[in-house]
């Protein structure tokens, strides 16, 4: 019983260095917008962030923020990153993801005329 | 009935008609223009037959014994494979019917053409599709706020279960924004390792 009781340390610094090595695993993929509006005036745009296909792992969506900010937590791998206005598709490009990136996306050349429809 | 019966009835009949030709040829056997000959036929149930011209019994007693049995045959079949609608037999299902309609707006406007949908899910949706082959289908994820992402598009080959790859959706911008940034052409050589 006493020897059991002894084991816990050890089974606890093991576990502790298992969960430290798995949240290592993942990184975070974070990202700014850039456009013409004013800063928490930015058009929402849908986020798609595609993982290998042969991964099988799913296709992550989220939306940016009034900021035009992002964020993932992922596995490190390489991600194609899509950027989406309504249906259309805006941005593409090929992150690879070592470790964590911060990554800002500058669409203020490509904007023809700004304007805004207030939701309905 | 018994094919071969029908088969050697035509087989017969077909001798019959080829065989008095032949013989016409040949001379063996005369159309009696002077009507001197005159030739008595019984046949079963009493009828009797008399003809100055028996070649002429014999050819279309061939020819009768020739076309019944195929007469037969097609009355069969045709009665067999009675169809209200003979063109239905060249259509290759699911027909597709032309739907057309006028959108007037100031801005471009998405339009599509629902045939399932499944409300509120949450883990797995499964959808019965109309199969056309080559076909574009696109699936197209809504959180009930009027954002909508939709799938990218895909065919079906073949009729067999097909299973699309699982997404998972944090969050949908809502369609509060015109597209006033251009789009760009999705890059096929980027895609080829994640689509």
């Amino acid at each position: 019983m006493k020897r059991l009781y002894l084991l816990r340390a050890p089974a606890g610094i093991f576990f502790l260095l298992i969960f430290f090595v798995t949240v290592n695993a993942q990184r975070t993929l974070t990202g700014q917008i850039l456009t013409r509006a004013s800063a928490g005036n930015q058009p929402r745009f849908n986020v798609k962030l595609y993982p290998p296909k042969t991964s099988r792992r799913p296709i992550l969506v989220t939306s940016s923020d009034s900021f035009g900010k992002f964020k993932f937590i992922v596995a490190p791998d390489s991600y194609l990153l899509e950027l989406y206005l309504g249906n259309s598709l805006v941005y593409q490009e090929v992150i690879k993801l070592d470790s964590d990136l911060n990554r800002k996306i500058d669409l203020r050349n490509r904007q023809t005329v700004s304007r805004s429809r207030s939701p309905s | 009935m018994d094919q071969s019966l029908f088969l050697l009835c035509s087989v017969a009949g077909l001798i019959m008609v080829v065989g008095s030709l032949f013989l016409l040829w040949k001379g063996r056997i005369v159309l009696d223009h002077a009507g001197q000959q005159v030739s008595q036929i019984d046949l079963p149930g009493g009828i009797k037959i008399s003809t100055q011209f028996p070649v002429l019994i014999m050819f279309f007693l061939g020819v009768v014994l020739l076309v019944y049995p195929p007469y037969y045959f097609g009355k069969t079949y045709h009665d067999a494979n009675l169809c209200p609608n003979p063109a239905l037999h060249s259509m290759q299902f699911p027909e597709m019917v032309e739907v057309t309609s006028n959108v007037h707006s100031p801005t471009p406007i998405d339009v599509y053409a629902v045939v399932g949908w499944q409300d509120r899910a949450r883990n797995s949706v499964t959808f019965q599709l109309p199969y056309k082959k080559g076909g574009l289908y696109r699936l197209l994820y809504s959180d009930g706020r009027g954002g909508i992402i939709p799938s990218d598009p895909f065919t079906l080959e073949d009729l067999k279960p097909r299973t699309l790859r699982d997404i998972q959706i944090e969050s949908i911008a809502p369609e509060t924004q015109t597209a006033d940034i251009a789009g760009v052409a999705s890059d096929k050589t980027k895609e080829a390792n994640f689509k």
